[in-house]
């Protein structure tokens, strides 16, 4: 089949428009409003526990944007309630207070270990067994959840004697 | 049975107040959240308090360890003092404790593992200090899953609290909203062992690595 120039021209005037529209488009959707946080969730892990009990995910988190980021909230399917806490030393007990939110400066890590700061999972609907992996979600105000995937462990990073607690 | 305060009391506040300084650190605590129960947010990468930088205490001389009797898991009962023979390793929590407890019970089970055959000379023994939620039956579930071998020891809330204090153990409730049946408990996290001439021997912060600990045992079981 053969084209006129003038026709092939046009095919390619054509199809230039509808690339550049879609990359417009592309580019206004991933700029509206909720994008996914700049935010690194490094060495993510849980510990095992029973159906019906408690575990809590620990990980580092680290800003790698240039605005100070806040997670604000935490979901998952394996257990009824998800919620951020904190373990507080009073001497040597052991309190646990519920955190409204956790900041984290550009540039800057925080790192949730056990005795520290956790995201609580209460009422496992399965038990989770030491090689399991499971998927929670993390919201950072501002932000699109963040979906991470857990893997269960007995050791994990700030674990006591992991020799990762940093 | 009758528990008196004793030469253990004294030795476990001793130790609390040179490992925590309890008192210096409540005060500002109390002071910077207002009341408990309150919900500051935590900002800057500051780390978490508590897990570094805690070293064990050794009782020297080792001081008799306050003899109790409370009910496993099984429904047999447990009497410390007859135990002697074996190193235990004790542990006070509960079931619905999310951090602690399991982190400490996974750090029994290391400590098991490091000591292979050796281990079975050792009791592990997690006495809740929830006896009204932690039912015989969900300490076997709870902390049978984590070993089937660790004795689950629970009692009358009168007969714990006895057990507690002689140890100097603290257990408050505290009422939080979300908290499973309304409450958590505050409660010390530190771990005791008991030599096999039923001393207590040491007291382990939370956050002593199993390596420490499991050499500690291996010394008690040459």
């Amino acid at each position: 089949m053969t084209l006129t120039p003038r026709y092939r021209a046009l095919r390619t005037v054509v199809l230039a428009a509808v690339a550049a529209a879609w990359a417009v488009l592309l580019v206004a959707r991933l700029g509206a409003g909720t994008p996914h946080p700049p935010v690194a969730v490094e060495q993510p892990w849980a510990r095992p526990g029973p159906k019906g009990g408690n575990s809590a995910v620990y990980f580092v988190l680290r800003n790698q944007g240039s605005a100070p980021v806040k997670l604000v909230a935490a979901a998952s399917e394996v257990a009824d309630e998800v919620s951020i806490h904190e373990t507080v030393m009073v001497g040597q007990a052991m309190r646990m207070q519920p955190v409204q939110g956790v900041s984290v400066k550009p540039g800057e890590a925080v790192t949730f270990r056990p005795g520290g700061l956790h995201v609580m999972l209460m009422g496992l609907r399965r038990a989770l067994a030491e090689g399991d992996q499971f998927t929670v979600s993390l919201r950072f105000e501002g932000y699109e959840p963040l979906e991470v995937r857990v893997a269960v462990r007995t050791m994990g990073a700030g674990q006591p004697g992991s020799g990762m607690a940093h | 049975m009758r528990l008196t305060r004793s030469a253990v009391l004294v030795a476990v506040l001793a130790a609390l107040a040179a490992a925590g300084a309890a008192v210096a650190v409540w005060a500002p605590w109390r002071a910077a959240t207002g009341r408990p129960g309150s919900s500051p947010a935590v900002g800057g990468a500051a780390p978490a308090p508590g897990l570094q930088d805690r070293q064990a205490f050794r009782v020297q001389p080792p001081t008799p360890a306050q003899d109790f009797v409370l009910t496993d898991q099984h429904g047999r009962p447990f009497r410390l003092s007859a135990q002697k023979g074996h190193p235990v390793l004790l542990f006070f929590g509960y079931t619905h404790c999310p951090d602690v407890c399991p982190t400490t019970l996974v750090t029994f089970k290391s400590v098991k593992e490091l000591l292979g055959e050796r281990a079975r000379n050792v009791r592990f023994v997690f006495i809740t200090v929830d006896p009204e939620r932690d039912t015989p039956e969900r300490l076997r579930e709870h902390v049978g899953y984590y070993d089937p071998d660790f004795l689950a020891l629970w009692g009358t809330p009168e007969e714990i609290d006895a057990v507690r204090q002689a140890y100097g153990i603290v257990a408050t409730r505290e009422q939080q909203e979300g908290a499973p049946g309304g409450y958590w408990i505050v409660h010390t996290a530190a771990s005791l062992l008991v030599d096999p001439q039923g001393r207590l021997s040491a007291l382990y912060p939370f956050g002593t690595s199993a390596e420490e600990i499991a050499a500690d045992l291996r010394e008690l079981l040459r």
